[in-house]
Parts: C-alpha cells; structure tokens; sequence
C-alpha cells in the first residue's frame, strides 16, 4: 500500500458561501487597516516570504496556542519559528493555495463577526482563543472547521518536524543525517546553504 | 546505476540550455507504469526518453535523509499539499523519478481474479484474464523479490494487530512485500529507502531501463503533448528549477513515433485534458476512484513505537469485497492493516492542541494505530483551472460512507482487543472510546469535509479502459480511441480501483501493453 499521507491541502480550504464572502470583504478592510505593529510583535524580527506581517502575526499567535507551551522537556512554536516556517513552505506552492492560507488567517482573526463579535482573535486573552478554537473546531460550520483543522495540521506537523521536539515525545530520531533537499523550507536553510 | 547516472540521466543542475529530441518512445513518468513501459521497450532495442517531474533522489547521496518534512518536500506531489476541492480528501501521490514506489508500503498483490473479470464483463476490458497476465505477475514478483513477510519482520504494533484480531474473531495472514535482505526494519518506508532494501522502480525497472540504454530527463515538466493528424507525434515540456519548484527557463521537444503517458491516476487525465485531447466518450477526467484510509488510534499501557518497523507485514483480507442482504449493504469493501505513522505525521492527525494534544504526544510512543483502505465506488472528477492545473472534485457519500464506518468499527474492534486502553478517533472533536459499548459512537462520528480528512492513495478510472471508444478513453492495448500512438500507461485506465495496493497490477499491466505495442510495432 502507498503511504497514508495526512498533509495533502490542494486545495487548503474551500472559501465559499455568501457568510464568508460577506465576512472577507469587510474582515479585508479591517486588515487594512492600523496596528502593523501589534501584528509584528507577535512574531518579532521575521521576515514572510508570503504572508503579509498581519497575516504572519495572526498565524504565530495560532502556532502557539496549538502547540505545547513552552516547558522543560520543550520550547514553545515561538522559539521554533514555526509560523515562519509554514510562510517558508507556502514560497513553494501555487498562488492558489497562498491564497487559500490567506484566507484562512483572515477568517481566523475576524471570525468573530460570525458570532456577532468585533474582537480579533489575536487581541483575545489566552483563555479566549483557546475557547474561540475549540468552538471553531468542534461547533463551528464546515468553514471553520476546515480553517481550524488545516492550520492546525500545519503547525503540529512542522512543530514535531522539528529534533529540538523529540525527546519530549520519545522519539530518537532518524538513522542518517541530514540532507537538505534544494527547495528547502526551513527558516534556518538560507544560513545551512550558506 | 553510477555510469548510467553519468551518460544517461539529465537533471535540473545539467540543464544548460533548451533542447529537441527524437526517439522511437517517448514515456511521461517514471512510476510503477512508466519504468515497466521504459525497460520492456528499451530491451526491445528501442530508441526511450523518460520524463519526469520530479526530482532524481539516491540514498548514495545521502537524498533519503528520513525527515518527513525533507522527504514530503522530495518525494511527494505538491509536497504533500495537494488535497481534493472540499479538503476531504487528501491526494497521495509520488512526484519523483520512481513515482509513488518510493514512498510506498511495498505491499504486493496480484490483481484480484473478481476485478479482472468485472472489468471484462462490464467495461469490455480484453485480453486482460488472470490466465494472460501471469506470466507478468511471476516476472514482476520475481525481479521484486516479492515473498510474503517473514515473522521476523513484525513489529510490535504487527503483532498487537494479529492479537487484536484473533480475539476479535478475524482472520489475518502475512502480506507480501517487495523487499530484498537490505531492509533493516527501519521504519522509514514512507520517507523513501535509504538502504535500497525496498524493490521501488528506483531500484528495480529505472535502473533497468537505463542499463538497456533508456534516457532520463528528470525536473521535466510536459506541458503539451504534440497531436499532427490524429497522430501522437511528441510532447512539449519545461524544465523545472530544484530550488524554486518553478520552470527553469529552459524547454524542451521530443518527436517521437509513440507518446506513452505514465504520469499516474491523478495526473495523466489532466495532462490528457491539457492538450485537447479528442474525448468522444466524455469520460476523460471522470470515474476517479481511489482508497481512502480511514484510521484509529490506540492508547497502549506498553510501548508500541509504531514508527519502527515495515508498516504491514500482516493484514486481513477478510472484508475486501462488500456485502449485502439484497441491496442492503451489510459490512466490508477494504483491507484491514496495522498502521504506520511517522512522529510529525500522527501528530498532525491526532485531535485536540495545546495541553490536551502534548498530553498524547508524551505517549506518542505508546500509540497504535490501525487503518483500512476503501475499495471506493463513488467517483470523484478532475477539471482543469483557467491556467491549466486540475482541481480534482470527490466527495465521501452513499455506500462509502457506511463502508468507512463499519472500517472504523473493525479497526476499534482489533485496537480494544488488543488491549488499548482508550481508541481515539481522528476527528476534530476527538471522540474516544474506551471500551466495546461504546462501538455505536462510530455510527455518528462527523465525517463531512473539516472534521476527517482521508489520504487517498491508489487512485484510478479518469481514462479508463474499454471496447467502446463511445464509454471508455483507451483500448484495452492501452492506446487513446481518438489518437493513434498516444498511451496511457497507469491506474488511470483501470475501470474501477482494484481494491488492494495496484502496484504489481500497474506494472502487469503496463509490461503487457508494451509486449503488445512491440508486436505490432511498424
């Protein structure tokens, strides 16, 4: 048998239905607008490829409410870079899966309109996002969940993809080492190629 | 392989310049269809090229480094990204010289004599009997080193399976690999072998074919395949830059007297539909069919380190076909295995974040996991973008639907058996069973598009075979109804999935359709 590959996106959501276009034309204005700066201290010193610095602080705020928080036996998704890193595979793929992604960061940060709230996602307490996700995940309609699952699957795939998260899942790790493939997606692969 | 990679393998760093060719055959894709197609013509004294998308990898330059990011970046389509419209359905596909071999679980079935006779019977599918097609089958096996699995080679969650599913009534037996002594049980099947000891066309028909004094462009993206007169006379292709995954700059054109397109059962329609290709049957891009996986975990008190081992040295085949009472459908359509999950890939599958998940991923090594391939009947479809690139439509519905949830409930039978002390289900709420009576939550369990994706391996029908050029896109020689010298060698024409792993039937298929292509060659 070939290998039951989770990972596959093509298509990495489907945006359709009169609520979402409604939601995106007005979240789109919001995103427009100020508060650079909020977006960029949530994922300080980066540099997307791809996704715009709101859309990167958007996704690195969701990296770290679903990955492990930052403790002893591991370091956080901000360490690790993973919003970065998702930016850095999107690079490869088509404009129309960028653009899926795009979207769902926006529906992910201005959701609340659905539910008759104004807050962002990225302005609410710890507590609330991780409300606000369980919500999307379990509650919400077949938009929401696909966001919530799909940027879920990226971050945890590219949040254990990374050695510095193995011991704490008792995994010794491959048997060879390491080459990097030429169209690499590692944030640290332009230092590696030199 | 290290003088044939010198004088007869192109790939994106050598490509300085555009260029034409001429030879007897051109052949798109180096997969289980495409290497076979390449070997028997090239043996034959023919003139091949191969193209291939994706990239040429070698374990002796250390290119199988067993990172599933940099081994889904190298071996898989769209890097592992490529889903159905609705996300549903998660596409499994190789995008590397040797195709979805190289990532494959190695499992070897001859076609089922069921298959083969349904497709004669209901599609006009001719000379295509089990009687005709062994030969191929004892040749494939032969040079595959195909041998049912050696106890040896179980591991731990292999034999929790066996132990779940004598307690739970099933049958098992051994699954035939395609393996050689170089395995080491490294658990890195997926990943591609670094040791060679998996028989993928990287290691078996690509050398072969090069050794008889076929050529290998790989990075080699066709684009369009040359119709002049109701006559393939060659394609036109793009080379493609390593580093970027995007065109390089650099073209090329092949002429040749066959076209023979091997680009696999998602893409060789679309390229097919690409090149306006004539299709009075109107059944190009139709018909797709494929095996989605549903899978479950089990929480063990033991460990079980799924990772490490062959995925599926043993198996049931128990429930491949359905049954009903009348027309009602009562259990079965899929194959029952023990499952393999690399790390980063169960922990994208696995339901919950934050706490809840980092709580199961400390017991990630206690973990197993059984999954089912489902021997499809609802077809999906591919349509092509307004810039050429499909976009494949497929949905879970009807008998499939009741298919996956009596997999589910088999699957939680053979887990719980097996003394897993909590079944988790992949879905976004994280159902979890933790004994028999709760079997019954499979039969709600949300399956619609955001709450469980389903990878999809094994995908067939969008041109499928048959007598009539009116219901079917190729002749059961393999060659297009509407254009003469164009082929279509993959799963594509095979009417229906075929209900186990298609590989030994592809290439059967494939060294069959050659034989006959040679025969009446002019």
């Amino acid at each position: 048998m070939t290998a039951a590959n989770p990972l596959s996106r093509r298509r990495f959501l489907k945006v359709g239905g009169v609520a979402a276009a409604a939601l995106a034309g007005g979240a789109w204005l919001l995103m427009r607008g100020g508060g650079d700066a909020h977006y960029r201290a949530l994922c300080p010193g980066a540099a997307p490829r791809v996704l715009s610095t709101k859309e990167l602080g958007v996704l690195a705020a969701f990296c770290e409410r679903v990955c492990p928080a930052p403790g002893p036996s591991q370091p956080g998704a901000r360490v690790l870079r993973i919003a970065e890193r998702i930016d850095h595979e999107l690079a490869f793929h088509t404009a129309q899966l960028q653009s899926d992604v795009k979207a769902a960061l926006l529906l992910l940060e201005h959701g609340g309109w659905l539910h008759l709230s104004s807050t962002r996602f990225t302005r609410l307490s710890e507590a609330e996002q991780d409300a606000c996700l369980a919500r999307m995940g379990v509650e919400g309609n077949e938009l929401e969940r696909q966001v919530f699952s799909n940027l879920k699957l990226l971050a945890l795939f590219f949040y254990y993809c990374d050695e510095r998260t193995w011991q704490a899942m008792h995994y010794e790790g491959p048997f060879a080492a390491r080459k990097a493939p030429e169209a690499d997606s590692r944030v640290d692969a332009e230092a590696a190629h030199g | 392989m290290d003088e044939a990679l010198r004088t007869h393998v192109l790939e994106w760093n050598g490509v300085t310049k555009s260029m034409k060719e001429t030879v007897d055959a051109v052949v798109i894709g180096t997969g289980c269809g495409g290497a076979v197609m390449a070997t028997t013509l090239a043996q034959a004294g023919k003139s091949v090229l191969m193209l291939e998308r994706g990239g040429f990898f070698l374990p002796q330059r250390g290119e199988f480094d067993q990172r599933e990011d940099d081994m889904f970046a190298r071996l898989d389509g769209g890097r592992g990204l490529h889903t159905s419209e609705n996300g549903q359905a998660a596409l499994t596909y190789g995008h590397c010289v040797g195709g979805a071999s190289v990532h494959y679980w190695a499992d070897t079935w001859r076609t089922p004599r069921d298959r083969l006779e349904r497709w004669a019977r209901d599609y006009g599918v001719e000379g295509h009997s089990e009687e005709e097609l062994t030969p191929f089958f004892e040749r494939i096996e032969k040079r595959l080193n195909a041998h049912p699995a050696h106890e040896s080679r179980r591991n731990t969650m292999n034999q929790l399976f066996i132990a779940g599913a004598e307690k739970a009534g099933l049958e098992w037996e051994p699954v035939t690999q395609a393996r050689d002594e170089r395995c080491i049980n490294s658990g890195y099947c997926m990943q591609g072998c670094a040791y060679d000891g998996k028989q993928s066309q990287l290691v078996t028909h690509v050398p072969d074919a090069l050794a008889a004094g076929a050529r290998l462009f790989a990075d080699c993206e066709v684009e369009q395949i040359l119709v002049e007169g109701g006559r393939a006379v060659g394609v036109s292709a793009r080379f493609l830059d390593r580093r970027t995954a995007g065109p390089s700059g650099h073209t090329l054109e092949v002429r040749a007297k066959v076209v023979i397109v091997s680009a696999g059962g998602f893409n060789s329609a679309p390229l097919l539909m690409r090149s306006k290709i004539p299709d009075p049957s109107g059944q190009l891009g139709k018909n797709l069919q494929f095996n989605p996986c549903p899978q479950l975990f089990g929480l063990f008190e033991r460990d079980v380190v799924m990772w490490r081992g062959i995925p599926a040295a043993v198996g049931t085949m128990e429930y491949r076909l359905h049954r009903f009472e009348g027309a009602r459908y009562v259990e079965g359509g899929y194959l029952l295995h023990p499952n393999q999950l690399p790390p980063a890939t169960l922990a994208a599958l696995l339901p919950g974040f934050g706490k809840a998940h980092q709580q199961l991923m400390e017991n990630a090594h206690r973990i197993g996991s059984c999954i089912a391939w489902i021997d499809d009947v609802n077809s999906g479809s591919v349509r092509l973008d307004g810039e050429g690139r499909p976009i494949w439509s497929w949905t879970l519905s009807g008998q499939d639907e009741l298919t996956v949830r009596d997999a589910l409930r088999k699957e939680a039978l053979v887990l719980l058996h097996a003394g897993a002390k909590e079944v988790i289900v992949p879905d976004t709420k994280g159902t979890r069973l933790s004994d028999l009576n709760e079997l019954p939550k499979l039969d709600t369990v949300d399956l619609r598009p955001g709450s469980m994706t389903f990878a999809v391996p094994h995908p067939a029908g969008m041109c499928r075979m048959g007598k009539d050029p009116a219901t079917s896109v190729v002749n059961s020689h393999n060659e297009v109804h509407a254009v003469k010298g164009l082929y279509v060698c993959d799963p594509s024409v095979f009417p229906t999935a075929v209900s186990v792993d298609p590989s030994e039937t592809i290439m059967a298929f494939s060294a069959l359709a050659a034989e006959r292509m040679l025969a009446s060659w002019r």
